[in-house]
């Protein structure tokens, strides 16, 4: 069992039109094909996201219970449902209160810690900074020249989706695709 | 809204809310619980929980199946289970997953996920499993891929085809004979006995005596109440489809 929306990075309350704009850019035949026969029938995306939820839940009892490496638990179901935000607690059902203040202090001090080196540039070279500052740039004015473009919204709204995507390095585009979607954007934004 | 904890405060009875709650959280997982299932659960907080509206109470926690509540009622589970015998509880998990005659994709999850929490090694699972429904366990389908739903499309067509025969053949029954009183009857205790309802008199028998001896209440001398209750009202459900069967 595959998570599609984690794949495609959208929500799972996605609508289905936005769904089918994003679908012809995959590169990857079989997944297309597997995400236009789930997520595009209603009854198939209805039984689809309600075992999605259930595999969520079960996967994150199963970290809590210590039970994510069995032979009814593939290594392949842990991978795909292993999520960075809801790693099990090793604390106790009840946890004191003096341990709870305890932990919130420790994390507080390392916040504030990440937070100046955040400020003083330790992440982030001049360069980087500069280049992700045109790229937000670059969304950003597509998206003023699209607000008041009159056509083709679903695909507008898709190719912008593109684009983020690949600025965030989600989505793995050739070159020659990633000009081609920045050509449709700036055709259609200019028309 | 009540909440699991409030629930073993008012009842006093942490392992009857933890099974009324698992098995309503199985009975829901595909979207409705059906007529079957929601007699089987009623009955069963009646039994464990000494109260009728138990169900009630417990249905839409475990509709909603809050995380917190899943861990924490498996825990329980756990707790109270003697390792030795945690295949017999399996067996009951079983059969509340086996009461409307689908094992779907989602109840197959959830009772693999509880066979891990009670601890049910491998070829134990395929043996109870066995025991239960009379064939191999599947693996859980994968409803992601396209050839899942190709394969349930087959699946459902045969069904339809099967099932227009079957009306045909009965029209020209009732043509030429009076309609059987207890048609509906029949096809519901066929269910309970796991069995299609093209079931010959032999397979009805053999289901009998295969699900008699899993369900039979002495197997599970030794274990907790509540299980015991659950196991009564498992095997008296399935003699009841079986003697209706065999008038």
């Amino acid at each position: 069992m595959k998570d599609h929306y984690k794949r495609l990075g959208i929500p799972m309350n996605t609508g289905e039109e936005r769904i089918r704009s994003i679908l012809p850019f995959l590169r990857d035949e079989q997944f297309r094909h597997d995400c236009e026969r789930v997520l595009l029938d209603p009854e198939s995306r209805e039984v689809y996201d309600r075992n999605l939820k259930l595999l969520r839940k079960i996967a994150f009892a199963r970290r809590e219970l210590g039970l994510d490496k069995t032979v009814n638990w593939s290594p392949e179901m842990q991978k795909e449902f292993s999520d960075p935000s809801t790693k099990p607690s090793t604390k106790p059902d009840v946890v004191k209160s003096s341990s709870v203040a305890f932990t919130f202090g420790i994390l507080g001090i390392i916040a504030v810690v990440f937070l100046l080196l955040f400020l003083l540039g330790v992440f982030e070279t001049e360069s980087s900074r500069f280049k992700i500052a045109l790229r937000q740039d670059t969304i950003h004015s597509y998206k003023s020249f699209l607000e008041n473009y009159p056509h083709g919204t679903h695909e507008a709204d898709a190719l912008l989706r593109i684009r983020e995507l690949e600025l965030l390095s989600e989505w793995r585009m050739s070159e020659s695709q990633v000009g081609s979607v920045d050509a449709r954007l700036t055709r259609m934004a200019l028309t | 809204m009540q909440t699991l904890a409030s629930l073993n405060a008012h009842y006093q009875n942490p392992h009857g809310v933890a099974m009324v709650y698992l098995l309503g959280w199985i009975a829901g997982c595909d979207g409705k619980i059906d007529e079957k299932e929601d007699v089987f659960l009623q009955e069963l907080g009646k039994t464990l929980l000494n109260d009728v509206d138990a169900v009630k109470v417990l249905l839409p926690l475990s509709q909603q199946a809050a995380t917190s509540d899943i861990v924490s009622a498996c825990r329980q589970l756990k707790r109270t289970v003697n390792p030795d015998r945690a295949h017999l509880v399996l067996e009951l998990i079983l059969a509340m997953a086996m009461v409307d005659g689908v094992f779907s994709v989602g109840e197959n999850h959830i009772v693999r996920f509880l066979a891990d929490v009670l601890g049910i090694d491998h070829q134990r699972f395929v043996q109870s499993f066995q025991s239960v429904t009379g064939r191999m366990p599947q693996s859980p389908g994968d409803v992601s891929s396209a050839a899942w739903w190709l394969e349930r499309d087959r699946q459902h067509a045969e069904k339809l085809e099967r099932e227009r025969r079957e009306r045909e053949k009965r029209s020209r029954q009732r043509s030429s004979s009076p309609p059987p009183k207890d048609a509906p009857s029949r096809a519901e205790a066929l269910q309970h006995l796991g069995l299609g309802p093209a079931a010959t008199r032999e397979e009805i028998k053999d289901a009998y005596k295969r699900l008699a001896k899993v369900h039979h209440p002495d197997r599970f001398e030794g274990l907790s109440v509540e299980i015991i209750e659950a196991a009564n009202l498992s095997f008296r459900r399935i003699r009841e489809a079986y003697e209706h069967l065999m008038q």
